[in-house]
C-alpha cells in the first residue's frame, strides 16, 4: 500500500512526487506548477518530502560538483602528441 | 556552468584552433580537461583508461575541429566526443555495457527515499553528511551517474543533455528523475545505515 496517496487540489501525491524535477528544474507549465504549489501548501507529508528533495538536489549540485584532478602530466602528454600531428 | 563569457571564449578559441593555432587548442584543453576526465572516468573502469579516453577525444576534436558547428556548446561538443570515444573502446574491448536504469516503480524509489513515511526528515538529515552523499552517488549505476553527472554536475541544458545521450528531451527527464530518486533512496539508506552501525 502506498503511505501517501491523497487526492489534494486535484493531484494525487504520486503525482506531486513524480513531477518533483520537472517543477524544480522549472520546466512544467505554470498551470501544473500552481496546482503542485496548492497540494503541497495542504500536505505535509508532501511539503517535507518536496523540501528534503530539493535540498539534495542542491547538496549535489554545491558538494560533488568539483571534479577529481586529472593527473598531472596528462595535459603535457597530450600535447606532445598534438605537437606531432599535422 | 559557464557563462556567455566563457562560451565566447570558448568560441573564438575553438575558431583560432580551426586556423591551425595549436596554442587555441591548448588553452581548450586545460579549460575543459576536468570535465571531459570526469566524464571520461565515469565511463571507463580505471583512471589509466579514462586518460586513454581523454587523449583520444581531444585528439579527435582537434581533427574535427572543423565540423564543429556551433549548436551546441563547445564543452557540450567535447563531452560529447568523449562519451563517443568511450562507448567505442566498450564496442572494442568488449566490456559489458552500461546496464540501463532499471524501471523501478517509481512510488518504490519514493518509499526508499522517505516520501510519505513516518520521518520524512530522514532524506534531509542523511543529505547534510558529505560522506553519505559522495558514497550513495558513487553506489548508483552508470547510466544514472552519467545522467546526474551531465545535468546536475556539468550544468548543461536540458537540450544538451539530451542530444549528448541521445534521449528525446521527455526521455531525458524521466531518465533524470529516475536517477535524482534512486540517489535519494540510496542516500537516506547511508544514513540509516551509518545510524545503525556501532
Amino acid at each position: 500500500m502506498r503511505p501517501c496517496d491523497r487526492n489534494v487540489a486535484g493531484l494525487t501525491c504520486l503525482a506531486v512526487m513524480a513531477d518533483l524535477s520537472l517543477y524544480l528544474d522549472h520546466d512544467l507549465p505554470d498551470a501544473r506548477a500552481a496546482q503542485i504549489e496548492a497540494h503541497v501548501s495542504a500536505c505535509q507529508q508532501c511539503a517535507s518530502f518536496g523540501a528534503a528533495f530539493a535540498e539534495l538536489i542542491t547538496q549535489v549540485q554545491e558538494r560533488l560538483r568539483e571534479p577529481d584532478p586529472v593527473p598531472a602530466d596528462v595535459e603535457s602528454r597530450l600535447k606532445a602528441r598534438l605537437l606531432v600531428r599535422t | 556552468m559557464p557563462g556567455e563569457d566563457e562560451s565566447l571564449i570558448d568560441i573564438d578559441l575553438t575558431r583560432r584552433a580551426a586556423g591551425g593555432d595549436r596554442e587555441a587548442f591548448g588553452a581548450l584543453v586545460t579549460r575543459h580537461q576536468a570535465s571531459v576526465f570526469r566524464l571520461a572516468r565515469l565511463l571507463t573502469r580505471t583512471p589509466g583508461d579514462a586518460e586513454d579516453i581523454l587523449q583520444e577525444a581531444f585528439l579527435s576534436a582537434w581533427t574535427g575541429l572543423h565540423r564543429f558547428r556551433g549548436e551546441a556548446s563547445v564543452r557540450t561538443w567535447l563531452l560529447t566526443i568523449t562519451r563517443n570515444a568511450a562507448l567505442s573502446q566498450r564496442s572494442r574491448t568488449a566490456r559489458e555495457p552500461i546496464d540501463p536504469t532499471p524501471i523501478e516503480d517509481l512510488a518504490d524509489l519514493g518509499v526508499r527515499a522517505g516520501w510519505g513515511g513516518p520521518t520524512p526528515e530522514d532524506l534531509a538529515i542523511a543529505t547534510e553528511q558529505r560522506d553519505h552523499l559522495a558514497a550513495a552517488f558513487a553506489g548508483l549505476n552508470a547510466v544514472d551517474r552519467e545522467i546526474l553527472t551531465l545535468r546536475d554536475l556539468e550544468e548543461l541544458s536540458g537540450e544538451d543533455t539530451a542530444a549528448l545521450l541521445g534521449l528525446s528531451r521527455p526521455a531525458m527527464k524521466s531518465r533524470l528523475h529516475r536517477a535524482r530518486m534512486t540517489l535519494a533512496a540510496l542516500v537516506r539508506e547511508e544514513g540509516t545505515h551509518a545510524t545503525l552501525r556501532p
